[in-house]
């Protein structure tokens, strides 16, 4: 896609560069009311045959003198004379964060323009921002078609709408086919939207069907309907807006989503419990250093039948054995099975015995 | 050289240099120049020097400071003093540009005038003329350091802003304020004493 010109005089600039750099972000001085800039907007900067787009991180108040800040001059002076002081006297800094920067060459009327035309590919994409532009850069808001440069334009099939930038509402978009080629994250502070844009790409997926997904639904935000906790209207669900296409998993026997009903349950056999699953969770059980040898002793005395055995232990409770020693009290014999006289505190002795 | 029909003579020059010259006058003449009013020595060469009167000075001398211990002045004796004697008024003008072959500029002019050349007073025309090539002279002001510079721009800018919204151009004088505060932006002091003196012509 050709870099289109904004030059439009409906996207005038509202500043232009004054300093910074690649690391630090670049400041650029506002020449329009700071009210009209939000933190996050987009913005694009031309420099020499280069657009370097970027993102506000930050307005900040500044005044050439701070004498002219700390006193209202309407106070002092007449009313045009302070509005006038105040025009020139103060203004607000942006911080914008350089991301990308496209080549767009020299004018197209330029005598440059035909040698760098023959030399350049045929579609120019933008890459990651190397370089800087030069001091007073004119700085502008980013205009549907540099929006689309960098995001793609919707095509209603893997190039999904996710939302719209702040000030203009010009449509932001994400390639769907180029999301799945890699591993992403969505971060952010409490509130800011997580749930709801990962919802919002969940459903592009599949609406696409480019890709099978298997969500891990912990808080059951994605799968069944639910009500936004910030605004309290309800959110539909991937379940309801896909029918047939998701299916809904239980986690164990008689889990339900309130008038959803789960397509099949999941569960996990005991015995497919081994004591490396439970080994994983020492942080989360605070489980003490000994668990690692009673596992074993565990698994060396019930086999792999351990986390049942286990689970039908109950503390404290002991019985004597034939020669009248206490022991913990084990499960009811059944005929046929072996009774194992031997403790968790003994597993050798219990081998030992199963053996003989 | 500019039609000077409508132009006063107020003076003749004494002496001159690029950016400053002073020209004296007798105690009559000086009814008509003020303080602030925009005046014209015109060169031998046609050239125009264009100024702003920053300062009217009346020197003594030793009768004067012998009348002045007296008891009493007989008049005849202040008149005489005033209109005959050869002691000039002295009327201190600032260079803020000059006019050659037609072309008025807002610069410092390539020579003085010398002395003797005539100083007279712009009339309203020559005034609108040239305050309407903008307000770019101002900086000229901004060099002074003996003299009040609030109260010079006070007296210049009210006869200046009265001809131009005469001429309906009542922007000349919001672009003239605004150029000053970009001038003078960085001099906290003497910006907002120039604001002070020029909030009461609001």
């Amino acid at each position: 896609m050709e870099p289109q010109a904004n030059l439009s005089p409906e996207n005038p600039p509202i500043g232009f560069v004054t300093g910074g750099g690649l690391e630090a972000n670049l400041q650029v001085k506002l020449t329009v009311p700071a009210q009209t800039v939000q933190e996050g907007a987009f913005v694009v900067m031309d420099s020499g045959n280069w657009r370097f787009y970027g993102l506000v991180t930050d307005l900040q108040l500044a005044a050439v003198d701070p004498n002219y800040a700390s006193q209202l001059n309407s106070q002092r002076f007449s009313p045009r004379l302070a509005r006038y002081l105040n025009q020139n006297t103060l203004y607000t800094n942006l911080a914008v964060m350089p991301a990308l920067m496209l080549e767009k060459g020299p004018d197209p009327a330029s005598p440059e323009y035909p040698a760098w035309a023959q030399n350049r590919p045929e579609k120019v994409k933008p890459i990651t921002v190397k370089t800087v532009p030069d001091h007073h850069a004119p700085v502008k808001l980013a205009n549907a078609g540099d929006i689309a440069e960098i995001f793609g334009k919707e095509d209603g099939k893997t190039i999904f709408r996710v939302g719209e930038t702040r000030e203009q509402g010009h449509a932001v978009c994400l390639d769907l086919e180029k999301f799945v080629q890699r591993s992403s994250g969505i971060f952010g502070t409490t509130g800011s939207g997580k749930s709801f844009l990962a919802r919002m790409i969940l459903a592009g997926l599949i609406h696409a069907n480019n890709a099978s997904t298997l969500i891990f639904d912990m808080h059951n935000e994605y799968g069944p309907s639910s009500t936004s906790s910030d605004t309290g209207q309800p959110v539909s669900g991937l379940k309801q807006q896909f029918q047939s296409r998701v299916r809904l998993v239980g986690l164990g026997a008689g889990t339900d989503f309130g008038a959803l009903h789960a397509d099949f349950q999941l569960e996990i056999a005991h015995k497919d419990i081994t004591p490396e699953d439970i080994l994983q969770l020492t942080q989360t059980l605070n489980l003490k250093e000994t668990t690692a040898a009673t596992l074993d002793a565990l698994q060396t005395s019930f086999g792999e039948n351990w986390f049942s055995e286990f689970m039908n232990m109950r503390g404290k409770a002991v019985e004597e054995d034939e020669e009248g020693r206490r022991r913990p009290r084990q499960t009811a014999w059944k005929p046929g099975q072996t009774r194992r006289a031997c403790t968790l505190a003994q597993p050798k002795a219990c081998a030992a015995s199963s053996a003989g | 050289m500019s039609d000077s029909s409508h132009s006063i003579p107020i003076g003749k020059l004494l002496r001159a240099d690029n950016s400053q010259f002073v020209a004296g006058c007798r105690v009559r003449e000086l009814e008509t120049p003020a303080f602030g009013s925009l005046v014209r020595a015109s060169l031998v060469d046609d050239t125009d020097v264009y100024g702003l009167i920053t300062n009217i000075s009346i020197n003594d001398d030793g009768l004067v400071r012998q009348l002045v211990s007296g008891v009493s002045i007989p008049g005849e004796y202040t008149a005489d003093n005033r209109y005959n004697r050869n002691l000039p008024v002295e009327i201190h003008v600032l260079t803020i540009g000059y006019q050659s072959e037609g072309q008025l500029r807002h610069q410092l002019p390539p020579r003085p005038p010398l002395s003797l050349d005539q100083l007279f007073l712009c009339g309203s025309d020559e005034v609108a003329r040239f305050t309407s090539l903008g307000a770019g002279y101002l900086r000229h002001i901004l060099r002074l350091t003996d003299q009040p510079i609030e109260e010079l721009l006070v007296a210049h800018l009210s006869q200046a802003r009265r001809v131009q919204d005469s001429l309906g151009n009542p922007e000349w004088y919001e672009d003239a304020c605004q150029r000053l505060i970009v001038l003078l932006r960085d001099d906290y002091m003497r910006l907002t004493q120039v604001l002070d003196a020029l909030s009461e012509l609001e």
